[in-house]
């Protein structure tokens, strides 16, 4: 196992109250597999990945545990945890744009984190940063260009090829693909596609997205983030088939191809969860037991679990 | 960068017409009639009403304001400011010799508030809210607070009388220079380091940053460079408008010190009334106003890789 | 309850206030503090060092140091409160017009504007005192002659973003008139902001008072100001320096009292000083 989360717990404390992102996560990760974190906005993908990489903001509380190759990263100093960080354990962020820096080359982007990791000379970090660069699609001579003078797919392949540069054996993509034209989303995917199935050895990645068809194309296993917490997980290809939980079934049938309809009601503010299942005010199906108790996970085959009392 | 520099040249030919037209003024405000005022200054003596009639004729003081006002501003251009009524010599090669000494207090003050400003904020920045973010706020305050000609008055109380280390007066050695530029600096690197740290602030929370935790950069390398050089931009911008800072610290400076630069050649001037070098240096301080500013685009261009296409943002 | 809870749980805003209360206190309170008056001439009694009959010692004319600071007070206080209001006033009318009209009137007045603001105030101050000649009229003339650009500045900036949210269009629809709207509705929104800067800026106009009453360029001695009280003074720096250092002290509370406050003021009203969650 690659990757063990367990009984995974983030809060904020805010002026209004507790803020749980993050609930009794428990995740698994091959070597080599692809697991994708679906769920709507502020159901708390983004701080799982976060929580894993330990860049939660100072306001956060984390507890349970991160077991990476069997060593919990939440318990780790932070200087162990930086070394872990961009090395073993890679995240880029969503966005682009924004997230590389205006200020430096893309070259000098990419070189520092070889020189950091990998102790490089400056000349041969350079070097290798072109090669990189060639790997994942860029002309090894825009090295000196700027954020700026890229595209948007460009970007994000400059982005893809940062967490790359030290080989990680986890990546951690936090919706790749957001904000990108279709047809640049599609080779993004492909890209992403090359560097963990297509690497050698294979590379896991936790992809984070909202985007079900990118989770439907990348994906070996698919994990379904509701408020905090994941309430159905399974082989990708099982869920799709066979969604157990209304919120799943609700969300494959918002997206575009399934007929675009919309998941009824509002996701929940994470202050004041409603008792019981999180779901129940926006579900059909719901009963009395559903507003009390919250359902714990149900195994449903070899390799489904489901968070619900109906399924 | 073609915008930026077209910009640039109608923001300083504006800057000049305002400027001469202030300074055209200056002589208009004044209490009485210009001509009896120049008179009375050479001579001494109160003029005669004849006196007068002559000088407005042969200085063209009897045309509309409007015509006056041109031919003050085609002088101007011209690099002509008029004749000291002080010493009688061009204004503008008055100015020109005294520019050695300023420049030189006005540089070194520079340098030792960026030297000392710039890092402290930085480190503010770094741990906010920490003992070291509070104690360095308050004594910036402190330091916008104090007025310069009596810390430079204290100063000299301190190290030139009671320890004897320094000479209070004059200008001359390394060691002339250091009481000026200390008592310069204060103001300005308090002003820095205030600007920097909330510079610095709001960049480190931004994206790229969180990016650069992620690819397990130590902390050392976020701040002084990634973090950094974003956050020196707008820095740059506030050390071009400390200009205004600067000279009129040095005005104030120069004359506690008795440093022989413009600043107490201005001062001196206002004390005789000798309005030709009164007016002349509103327009030399406009003059190095458009010139700091065109450092700090070159600077901008160097520093912000965006500039190069785009021109510098509001 | 509000204003007083903030000030309680700001240290800089609770620090500034009592140091501005205290100063004002001094200043309403003068003759009932001082046993002297401050411009008794008593040339026996010249020079003397602080003791206890005279607190901070006396001067170059035997006047009681102690009383005259804080006789002091009522000058650089409500000299600076002066120049400041003014500015503020005379900017935000200026700025309200610009943002509110837009179009020609706004281009014309921020082209002027942006020139002026290059301009070190202390600089044309000196100028305008030069050409004028000194005296207190004409000290506050030459400190409001570049004062309102600052405002001018921000009071359009605020109007401008005022008026883009909702009620000020509701107003309209209602059939206010402009100088209605102006008056009842932009400048209200618009004075928490002006006021930090304001507060700053009175510390500022303290400083410029001082600097230019010490080049003999503002308020004249024998008034009983600091910084017509250290230009007389000067003579006295090496070989009396107690007639140097009360002033000076004076002045740097005073001012360090208002940038206290402004601080604290700005922490409370800057949005983005607040902690924000990030998720």
């Amino acid at each position: 196992m690659l990757l063990k989360i367990n009984r995974l717990r983030v809060y904020f404390k805010s002026a209004d109250g507790l803020v749980v992102a993050t609930d009794g996560v428990d995740l698994q990760l091959c070597p080599g597999e692809i697991l994708g974190l679906v769920g709507e906005t502020g159901s708390g993908k983004t701080v799982l990945g976060l929580a894993i990489t330990c860049l939660l903001p100072k306001t956060a509380v984390a507890s349970g545990e991160v077991l990476y190759r069997g060593q919990n990263l939440l318990a780790l100093p932070e200087d162990e945890m930086r070394k872990v960080r961009g090395r073993q354990v890679a995240m880029i962020f969503q966005n682009p744009s924004s997230s590389l820096n205006p200020a430096l080359s893309i070259g000098e982007q990419i070189a520092e984190v070889l020189r950091e990791h990998r102790g490089l000379k400056r000349k041969e970090a350079r070097q290798r940063a072109g090669e990189l660069l060639e790997l994942t699609g860029i002309p090894a001579k825009w090295i000196h260009s700027y954020p700026h003078e890229l595209s948007g797919g460009m970007r994000q392949r400059a982005m893809i090829t940062i967490g790359l540069a030290c080989a990680p054996s986890l990546f951690i993509a936090d919706e790749p693909t957001k904000g990108l034209d279709v047809t640049i989303q599609a080779q993004v995917v492909e890209l992403l596609h090359a560097v963990t199935k297509g690497a050698d050895p294979q590379r896991s990645m936790l992809l984070i997205t909202h985007d079900l068809g990118v989770a439907a194309a990348l994906t070996d296993r698919l994990a379904v983030m509701y408020a905090g917490k994941i309430i159905e997980q399974g082989p990708t290809v099982e869920v799709f088939r066979n969604p157990r939980h209304p919120y799943t079934r609700a969300l494959l049938n918002s997206h575009p191809s399934n007929g675009l309809m919309a998941v009824q009601g509002f996701s929940p503010s994470l202050i004041n969860l409603p008792p019981g299942c999180s779901f129940h005010p926006r579900c059909q199906k719901a009963r009395k037991r559903c507003t009390q108790d919250p359902p714990s996970a149900k195994r449903m085959g070899s390799d489904h679990e489901v968070r619900c009392f109906n399924a | 960068m073609r915008r930026l520099i077209v910009r640039r040249l109608i923001s300083a030919v504006f800057v000049m017409l305002i400027a001469s037209l202030l300074s055209f003024c200056l002589l208009f405000f004044a209490p009485g009639n210009p001509a009896e005022i120049v008179i009375r200054q050479q001579s001494g003596l109160d003029p005669t009403y004849a006196e007068i009639e002559l000088f407005m004729k042969q200085h063209d003081l009897d045309r509309p304001f409007l015509v006056q006002c041109l031919q003050w501003s085609y002088l101007l251009t011209r690099g002509n400011l008029g004749v000291s009524l002080r010493t009688g010599e061009p204004v503008l090669e008055e100015f020109t010799a005294r520019f050695g000494p300023t420049f030189q207090l006005a540089v070194a003050a520079i340098v030792l508030s960026v030297i000392i400003g710039l890092p402290i904020g930085i480190m503010a920045a770094a741990k906010p809210n920490s003992l070291f973010d509070h104690v360095t706020r308050i004594v910036a305050l402190g330091g916008l607070s104090v007025p310069e000609f009596w810390l430079g008055l204290m100063l000299m109380l301190c190290f030139s009388l009671a320890l004897g280390w320094l000479p209070c007066f004059g200008y001359g050695s390394v060691n002339h220079l250091v009481l000026p530029v200390v008592t310069l600096s204060v103001g300005i690197t308090a002003s820095l380091a205030r600007f920097m740290r909330a510079s610095m602030l709001e960049v480190l929370h931004l994206e790229y940053i969180k990016t650069a935790k992620a690819k397990g950069l130590r902390e050392a390398v976020i701040i002084w460079k990634h973090a950094l050089k974003n956050a020196l931009t707008p820095v740059v911008t506030v050390l071009g408008t400390q200009l205004g800072h600067l000279l009129a610290g040095a005005v104030i400076v120069e004359t506690v010190f008795s440093w022989p630069g413009i600043g107490k050649f201005f001062v001196d001037s206002i004390y005789a009334r000798d309005y030709p070098v009164i007016q002349g240096f509103v327009i030399i301080t406009a003059v190095m106003y458009v010139l700091v500013n065109l450092l700090v685009d070159v600077l901008y261009v160097y520093l912000d890789p965006r500039v190069r296409y785009e021109g510098r943002g509001q | 309850m509000q204003i007083l809870e903030a000030i309680r749980e700001n240290k800089l805003l609770l620090s500034g206030s009592i140091l501005i209360l205290v100063f004002i206190a001094l200043a309403v309170l003068a003759p009932f503090i001082t046993l002297y008056d401050p411009n008794d001439v008593k040339v026996e009694i010249r020079l003397l060092p602080p003791g206890e009959q005279h607190l901070m010692g006396t001067d170059g004319f035997g006047r009681d140091i102690f009383s005259r600071i804080i006789y002091g007070t009522r000058y650089s206080l409500f000299l600076a409160l002066a120049v400041v209001s003014v500015n503020l006033l005379l900017g935000l009318m200026i700025g309200s017009i610009a943002g509110y009209f837009g179009g020609m009137i706004d281009e014309l007045i921020m082209r002027t504007v942006d020139v002026l603001l290059a301009f070190p105030n202390i600089i044309l101050a000196l100028c305008i005192v030069g050409v004028l000649g000194p005296s207190i009229p004409n000290l506050l003339v030459a400190l409001v002659a570049l004062g309102w650009v600052g405002y001018t500045r921000i009071s359009r900036g605020l109007v401008l973003s005022i008026k883009e949210q909702g009620f000020i269009g509701a107003a309209k629809a209602l059939g206010g008139s402009n100088m209605y709207i102006i008056v009842r509705h932009i400048i209200p929104n618009a004075f928490p902001s002006l006021l930090v800067l304001a507060t700053l800026h009175v510390g500022h106009t303290i400083l410029s008072i001082a600097a230019l009453s010490f080049l003999g360029l503002g308020v004249q001695a024998p008034t009983p100001e600091w910084g017509a009280m250290l230009s007389e003074g000067k003579q006295f720096i090496f070989t009396y320096p107690h007639v140097m250092i009360f002033p000076g002290v004076a002045i740097t509370f005073s001012v360090l009292s208002f940038n206290l406050f402004g601080e604290g003021l700005r922490d409370i009203l800057d949005p983005r000083a607040r902690e924000v969650l990030n998720v």
